[in-house]
């Protein structure tokens, strides 16, 4: 239990570095894509929100699982199409003035 | 024999994920493939949730099927109904997204589900694992303050609003980790983790370029004028302005009197002659006052061994800027000062002027803001759209030029 | 628990990539130097294998495997050090750096 404590730490921590590290020079004109992108990877706990959804066997955890698992869809599913429009405008270069 | 599978499934499948993830969010860092780097993200998640699918295949999918019938259809409002770009916005709102549900999960685990049903092997327990989920809320709650504020609070539609979705994502991120360490989740906790520093990242950087804090920038605080008395005003280095070129079609470079002072103009062409190795388009622009004398330009980029067919008196210049990916403006002032052509009070107005700002992106090199000869502020630098790169024009542009080299030899 | 330590095998892998991405020519044979010192953090496995209660063959190995160990880690820094030194007044210019 403290074992799992420990390599999550560890692990969050590689995680930290990895994203100081992974972004890095970014052009002025790919900011807002990027950071759409981000917030719709953090959507990440739609994961752990379906089995919520799933286990749950209480009026108050089936409200809560749904919600989340609507939000975090939602965010999901409206970043990725929010990013890819904004990069099919630009196609490559300076897109719709941000 | 289905359990077997099962064990090694999902560890492949969970890193696979990350994998995605990682590459997915650097890639989006580049312009050139940004586009993949987008595709990448969303095939993360695919692979994320066939994981949990397979781990979770004993459990009851109805409500999950609900949930996510819903949230995709808000989604699919949400992304395609805004205009992007649009000043205020659901943009930042939906970097919270994430968060939000990380902090509903959270409470869902306090109140609403008995045994967590899968990956119970590193879950916390107990206090730390209230901690945690604690957290989780926290995290997500702030997600969604910095959301709607950046959204639809004071600073909203600026030129940065990328910051308040950088944060709000970032918040977001550490939601969903804290939620996955509690939980016992590896793709969660790592891709929360991810986020949580790349979205901090990338504040910073648009804080460094507007030179404000990100949190001045969402709370519309801060610096809001320098002493030459401009705001907003976006910064950048030669190697982002190398990146942006590097994917033009078509440049038109606009040479100034600072030109002729750092005596830039064959690092210009250099620069120039790069682009047209990969296929761009590039002209000059000479506006009948740049420089000291009529025809300055001309012959320093003479001297460069530029093609005088390249070149382009001041109208034509314009109807090229038109449809221009982008205008590469190298020490001039005055002659794009758009106050020629809306600001009747104004010293320069009705001069000839080259209206850079209908390029798609804008990057002047200049020393500093100091004004140019005819001592007015220009407005252009404040644009959304356009991009200050501070320093000697010289030395910016063989920086430029050995970016444009480096990435060209990356990409063969 | 197998899904964890894999899992930070492959980030530790991608943060090893970006740490040293971009490091000037003249810093990589002192960079590699140092990282051959730090690669004996075996030596925390050896403590423990020759630190524990077993037999006599095994605690030898261990005994063995930390000294060898902690040879790698003085040895290594030791080397880096030196390198180091010949780079007079505070390291190098990097020449063409980060990108």
């Amino acid at each position: 239990m403290t074992g799992g404590l420990i390599v999550s730490l560890y692990l969050c921590t590689l995680a930290f570095f990895l994203g100081l590290d992974v972004i890095r020079k970014v052009p002025p004109t790919l900011y807002g894509t990027l950071a759409t992108g981000m917030g719709a990877a953090a959507a990440i706990s739609l994961a752990v929100a379906l089995p919520a959804a799933g286990a749950t066997n209480t009026a108050a955890g089936a409200v809560l699982s749904v919600s989340a698992i609507a939000v975090a869809s939602a965010g999901v599913v409206g970043g990725l199409v929010r990013s890819k429009r904004a990069l099919r405008d630009r196609d490559g270069n300076g897109g719709e003035k941000q | 024999m289905t359990s077997l599978l099962r064990t090694f499934a999902i560890p492949v499948l969970d890193i696979a994920s990350a994998v995605l993830f990682i590459m997915g969010l650097k890639l989006m860092g580049r312009a050139r493939s940004a586009r993949r780097g987008a595709t990448l993200l969303g095939l993360g998640f695919v692979v994320a949730l066939v994981g949990t699918a397979v781990e979770a295949a004993d459990l009851d999918p109805k409500l999950a099927l609900a949930g996510l019938a819903l949230g995709i259809g808000i989604g699919l409002l949400a992304g395609y109904g805004a205009k992007i770009g649009s000043s205020v916005g659901w943009g930042p709102a939906l970097a919270a997204a994430g968060g939000v549900a990380a902090a509903l999960v959270a409470l869902a685990a306090f109140f609403g589900v008995e045994a967590w049903p899968i990956g119970g092997a590193l879950a916390l327990q107990g206090g730390l694992r209230g901690a945690a989920l604690g957290l989780a809320v926290v995290s997500g709650a702030a997600a969604l303050g910095l959301g709607l504020f950046a959204g639809f609070g004071p600073a909203a539609g600026g030129s940065g609003q990328p910051a308040g979705t950088a944060l709000a994502a970032s918040a977001s991120g550490l939601a969903s980790a804290m939620l996955g360490v509690a939980l016992g989740n590896p793709i969660v906790a790592t891709v929360g983790a991810l986020v949580a520093t790349a979205g901090f990242s990338l504040a910073a950087i648009v804080g460094k370029a507007l030179g404000r804090a990100p949190l001045d920038i969402v709370g519309g605080t801060g610096r809001k004028g320098d002493g030459d008395g401009y705001a907003n005003v976006k910064a950048c280095g030669p190697e982002e302005t190398a990146m942006v070129l590097e994917t033009a079609r078509k440049v038109v470079m606009v040479p100034g009197y600072g030109m002729a002072v750092a005596q830039a103009q064959h690092a210009l062409a250099d620069v120039a002659k790069l682009l047209r190795s990969r296929g761009a388009d590039v002209v000059y622009a000479i506006h009948p006052a740049a420089g000291l004398i009529p025809g300055h330009m001309n012959i320093l980029l003479d001297e460069a061994k530029v093609d005088p067919a390249d070149l382009r008196a001041w109208e034509a210049a314009n109807q090229e800027l038109a449809d221009a990916d982008v205008a590469l403006v190298v020490g001039a002032n005055d002659i794009v000062n758009p106050a020629a052509k809306d600001d009747p009070q104004s010293a320069v107005f009705g001069m000839p002027f080259l209206d850079v700002g209908r390029a798609r992106t804008v990057f002047v090199v200049k020393r500093s803001l100091r004004p140019g000869a005819a001592a007015v502020k220009n407005q252009l630098f404040e644009r959304a759209n356009t991009n200050m790169v501070f320093g000697d024009a010289k030395k910016v542009l063989q920086a430029i030029g050995l970016e444009l080299k480096t990435q060209m030899k990356a990409a063969a | 628990m197998i899904l964890w330590t894999v899992m930070m095998f492959v980030l530790a892998g991608f943060v090893g990539h970006h740490v040293i991405h971009g490091v000037p020519t003249l810093l990589h044979t002192p960079l590699m130097s140092a990282t051959n010192a730090i690669s004996a953090i075996s030596v925390v496995g050896a403590i423990v294998v020759a630190g524990s209660e077993y037999e006599t063959v095994r605690t030898i190995l261990g005994v063995t495997a930390v000294a060898a160990a902690m040879c790698n880690v003085v040895g290594g820094f030791l080397i880096t050090e030196r390198m180091l030194k010949m780079f007079k007044g505070g390291g190098p210019g990097p020449k063409g750096g980060r990108g």
